[in-house]
């Protein structure tokens, strides 16, 4: 299931805003250098696909793939 | 503009990797002592940057200077004032697969998600220009304060009533709100910047691209 979920992580950022090469341990800011802006479009991607909303709050707390990954499966967002 | 207005420089320069962004902030602090007419031995003051828990910068020396950063696309930007500052750019880059009438409908869905709801109608005209316009504006506020995006965020509306009026004035808009002035420049067509601090300031922008 992890390895769906992270294929799928991999597949909504490259479509959002062209980054690819991610691994687990992949900061979204420090190694992948997105603005604010790209991870409120990555956000809305997300939302969109599984119809929730995502507090801001726990936005902010995702830091790597890995981190996002864990809220995916905490919240049962695995349907990809 | 007040006569008494703080001196505010914006320095553009290449997103380059292979510099560290503490490394181009003491560059450029060196640049802005020495172009502002500071006394001389300030260019070689240490210069010593630390962050806030929400990722911040800000100088513990020189303690009377302030500093924001910001990058997108091509551009890494950097604002340096007497008083506290924030910067934004956001570069209106396409996203694969995606036609200029998806794009408007994205930014649409994005506004109705994120921004003030006052805010939202203003979109209906000039969608991607006004767009960018409200989001670099939000952004440079919230650099300012420090506060970063939080849930708070669409409950900021760094405009004053009126704000249709002011979308329409032209590339370059100046206006106050929440106790802070806003200035916001088109860097390129595609690139919008803006800048806000918490007192009146003339610009001085340089390109080092």
């Amino acid at each position: 299931m992890e390895e769906n979920l992270f294929q799928f992580i991999q597949n909504v950022v490259f479509d959002v805003t062209g980054k690819a090469g991610l691994v687990y341990e992949t900061d979204f800011v420090k190694d992948l250098g997105l603005s604010s802006f790209d991870i409120m479009n990555i956000v809305c991607a997300f939302e969109e696909h599984f119809d929730v909303d995502i507090p801001n709050r726990d936005v902010w707390g995702m830091h790597q793939v890995k981190d996002v990954i864990a809220y995916m499966i905490d919240k049962g967002f695995t349907e990809v | 503009m007040s006569t008494a207005a703080e001196k505010l420089w914006i320095y553009l320069m290449p997103s380059d990797d292979s510099v560290s962004t503490n490394e181009k902030i003491q560059l450029l602090v060196k640049k802005y002592f020495s172009e502002c007419g500071y006394a001389p031995n300030r260019t070689s003051e240490p210069v010593v940057i630390e962050r806030t828990e929400r990722g911040k910068p800000y100088f513990v020396q020189p303690s009377d200077l302030f500093v924001s950063v910001s990058h997108s696309g091509a551009y890494f930007v950097c604002a340096l004032c007497s008083c506290p500052v924030g910067v934004d750019i956001q570069t209106h880059n396409l996203h694969r697969k995606e036609s200029a009438e998806e794009r408007i409908k994205r930014l649409r869905g994005i506004a109705k998600r994120f921004f003030h709801p006052d805010e939202v109608p203003l979109l209906e005209e000039d969608t991607v220009s006004r767009f960018f316009t409200l989001w670099t504006a939000k952004e440079c506020y919230l650099k300012m304060t420090g506060q970063g995006i939080d849930d708070n965020f669409s409950q900021i509306s760094p405009v004053s009533l009126g704000f249709g009026d002011i979308l329409c004035q032209g590339e370059t808009l100046r206006w106050c709100a929440l106790d802070a002035w806003f200035e916001k420049r088109q860097i390129t067509q595609e690139d919008t910047l803006c800048v806000c601090a918490r007192k009146p300031f003339e610009i001085t922008v340089c390109n080092l691209i």
